[in-house]
This record gives C-alpha cells, structure tokens and sequence, in this order.
C-alpha cells in the first residue's frame, strides 16, 4: 500500500515537471544562457552527419527541403530581391529564377498548414507526446517528405534542363556541403 | 546504458532525501522493490517523453547585387526541423573583417529563418564571417527528467534546470565567405558613335576582368582605364558582380593590375 502511495506521488511529481512552464518567456532567454550538457545530449551528438565531410550522406530530400525553407515565403520586395540575387548566382536564367521561386513557394503553401498543424499538437499538449499524438505527428511527417519529393521529381518540368543541371550541383556542391543533419 | 548511469546518478543526487526517509519506515527488501519499481516508471516515462528528432541547419552566405548602387553582403541561417521536435531559434550573426557586425533571430515551430546583411563596403574586403546558433527548444528533457549535468572549472554538477526549454544541446553552423575587388587596367583600342573601347593589359590576372570592355563617354576616350568589379566567394566558387563594375581614368598610364583583398 505504501510503495503504491509512493508510486503515485512519485508519477505526480514527474507529470508535474512537463507542464507549467511558459514557452514564450523561455524563447528569450535561451540562446543567452549558458550551455547545459546532459550525458544523453553527448551520445544524441554522435548521430550529426556534417555535410562538409561527408556530402554524400545528406539525403536529397533534405538539401532540397532546406533550400525550399530558405527560398520560399518572401514578404517585403527587399527580401524577395535578395533571394533573387541568391538564385541568380547559381547561374539561372531570370525565367528559371521564377520558377524555382514558384516551386519553392508552393513548398511553402502545401507544408504550412501541416507545419501549423504540428505546432497545434506539440503545443496543445505541452510536449508530452502520448503514443497517438507521435503516430499524428509521423504521419504529417510521411506529408511532408511526399510534398518534398514530389516537388523534386517535378524539377525537370518546371525548369529548363539547363536550370536543372545547376540546381543539382547547386544542391550537391554548395547547400549538402553546409548541412548539418541529425539522424532520429 | 548512459540513461542507466544516468538515472543512478539521479538518485544520488536530489532524490537522496526521499530515500533516506524511506529507509526508517521500510524494509530493505521492500525498499530494492520501490527502487526498481521507480527505475520502471521513470524508464517508461523517459521512453515515452523522448522525441523522435531529426533537425537540419544550414548557413550560407551571398552578396546581393539587387541594387547595383547598394549592394549587401547577406548571411543566412535555416534550421528545418521534423515534426517530432518542437520549436527552434535560430540566431545568425555576420561579421565583416573591420568588425562590422549584424544579427538576428528567430524562432518557430517545423522551420526557422533568420537573414542578416551588411552594406559593401570598399575598404572592407575580406573575409566575412557567417555564425549561426541552432537552439531546439523543448517541453522537457530529452530522457524525461529535469535534471541536468553542468561542466564547470573541470567538475560535474548536478541540478535542476531552471530553464528546460533549452533541452538540447545547441548546434552550430559557420560559413567563411570573401569579398574582394578585381582592379584591372586596359588601353584604348577604338571609339564609335558612343563608346569606347579597351583592351585589358599584358600580364593582368585578376578574377573578374573581361578581356575587352565598352564605356559609354561622349567626350574623347580616355587612353587607359581602370575597371573595378567587386566579387564574392563562397565555398572556392567566385562570383563576379558586374552590377557593380567602377571605371576609372588612368591618366598617369595603366597600372598594374591588382586583387583588393585583405
């Protein structure tokens, strides 16, 4: 009877540690205060794949999804000339410029409302992420990596094969090359 | 294994009190019971509290040449985070080599951007240096627990983290970009209606100089000019800004060509 008394008070205080906290004042303080380390975070470490060492490890779906979220949602003309700029460096044509924009905004379109929607999950239950909630949150992941995939598979319709070609190296020689990728 | 350790260490530490309550009331044996039954909940809460997590960051840098009369050194970070992870800051400074610098931030759920920029500057040619933090933010400890290990002055403390939203250990990423000017001389060849025309001098290898190049004057032509065109470089591909091209009269003769990089 004791140790199921103890159990409880046990569970309770452990539930009691997830919740409670405010996000947003943690949001200001958190890239100011001091480095933390937890044993568990070292070993996470290990499982980083840095791009500059090994390119070829960095899925494609990555790069691209990364290089998407860079391009896409430009609200002010200051910002859109500069992705522009970006673009054009890669050696594109302006009609190309346009349609990687095109392609990176419809990225933007069909992943929001997923991404809001995990953040409605996440947010709506306080980190704690019962069985249920991850099966949620994996199959908007599962959308997600199908949007990106099919946008990449999509390349050679939207752009000129000459677009193309500077992509790819683009994404293999510059974005891969700067990537650092956590593996779950 | 290490969340073995770990949980052992635990209750070393800030559980000690409530163990040793227990001892006067309790059997040994009953106590190894609860021990290992604790051990099991908390297993089980860790398993169930650790997120799947996948994060990707990313910095790059470039010059934006939208506006030929004001071109900016850009530096960008992105952190595309899958939807197992909560949300994410991202903090991007650019440095120039006189010390300029600028730096944002910003933070989101599922994705994160942040863009920061410098004007050109022609006495600032050099290195630039793009940092950028990646700091996950969380609703809890990675292993369940709220208690963190903290290095200082070569010792291990143990204790509760007052701010556990910064669950993970932040990542980093960095860029090292250049930006130079290509100064490259030519002599007059030809003139027409409207331009003149120059032919670059022997011996001259700069990174950005065409070999000929046409300036619209309406007076005589000058008999040498000056070209200065501003470049970028990252990652060992440069990028030569026409845009940005100056020229200059050259009435002492053609100097020899130069690359303006500190």
């Amino acid at each position: 009877m004791k140790s199921i008394l103890i159990f409880l008070i046990v569970s309770v205080g452990l539930a009691a540690m997830f919740v409670g906290r405010d996000l947003n004042m943690a949001r200001s303080k958190a890239l100011t205060a001091p480095t933390v380390v937890t044993s568990f975070q070292t070993q996470q470490q290990n499982t980083i794949i840095d791009g500059a060492t090994h390119p070829e490890l960095i899925p494609d779906r990555t790069a691209y999804s990364v290089l998407f979220r860079l391009i896409a949602n430009r609200r002010t003309p200051e910002e859109r000339s500069r992705i522009r700029a970006y673009i054009r460096q890669i050696g594109f044509t302006d009609v190309d410029v346009d349609a990687l924009i095109a392609l990176a905004n419809e990225f933007h379109e069909r992943v929001s409302p997923l991404d809001a929607e995990a953040k409605q999950i996440k947010s709506g239950n306080r980190g704690i992420a019962t069985p249920e909630l991850r099966t949620q949150l994996l199959q908007l992941q599962r959308q997600k990596e199908a949007i990106v995939d099919h946008l990449v598979v999509s390349l050679p319709d939207r752009l000129s094969p000459d677009g193309v070609n500077q992509l790819r190296q683009h994404v293999t020689g510059r974005v891969k090359r700067r990537l650092k990728y956590q593996l779950n | 294994m290490l969340l073995k350790l770990k949980l052992t260490r635990i209750l070393e530490a800030p559980m000690a009190k409530t163990i040793s309550t227990c001892k006067l009331t309790i059997s040994h044996r009953t106590r190894s019971r609860m021990f290992l039954r604790f051990l099991g909940l908390i297993t089980l809460l860790a398993v169930l509290s650790m997120p799947a997590f996948s994060q990707t960051d990313y910095s790059d840098s470039w010059l934006d040449d939208s506006n030929p009369d004001s071109l900016y050194v850009v530096g960008a970070g992105v952190t595309d985070n899958d939807y197992s992870a909560d949300a994410i800051a991202v903090e991007t400074t650019l440095t120039s080599p006189n010390g300029r610098t600028v730096t944002g931030e910003a933070d989101d759920y599922g994705s994160a951007r942040v863009e920061v920029a410098l004007p050109w500057d022609w006495d600032d040619l050099g290195d630039y240096y793009v940092h950028t933090i990646h700091q996950p933010l969380c609703w809890g400890n990675w292993d369940g627990s709220m208690i963190y290990e903290v290095r200082s002055g070569g010792h291990y403390y143990w204790h509760w983290n007052p701010d556990y939203f910064r669950c993970i250990e932040r990542r980093e990423t960095s860029l090292l970009s250049k930006a130079g000017a290509s100064r490259a001389s030519y002599d007059f060849t030809s003139q027409n209606f409207c331009c003149c025309t120059y032919h670059i001098i022997p011996n001259c290898h700069v990174r950005c100089g065409p070999p000929e190049v046409s300036r619209g004057q309406v007076s005589a032509c000058a008999a040498h000019i000056v070209r200065v065109e501003p470049w970028f470089e990252v990652y060992g591909r440069t990028v030569c800004v026409s845009s940005g091209v100056l020229f200059r009269d050259a009435d002492a003769g053609a100097p020899p060509c130069t690359e303006e990089q500190y």
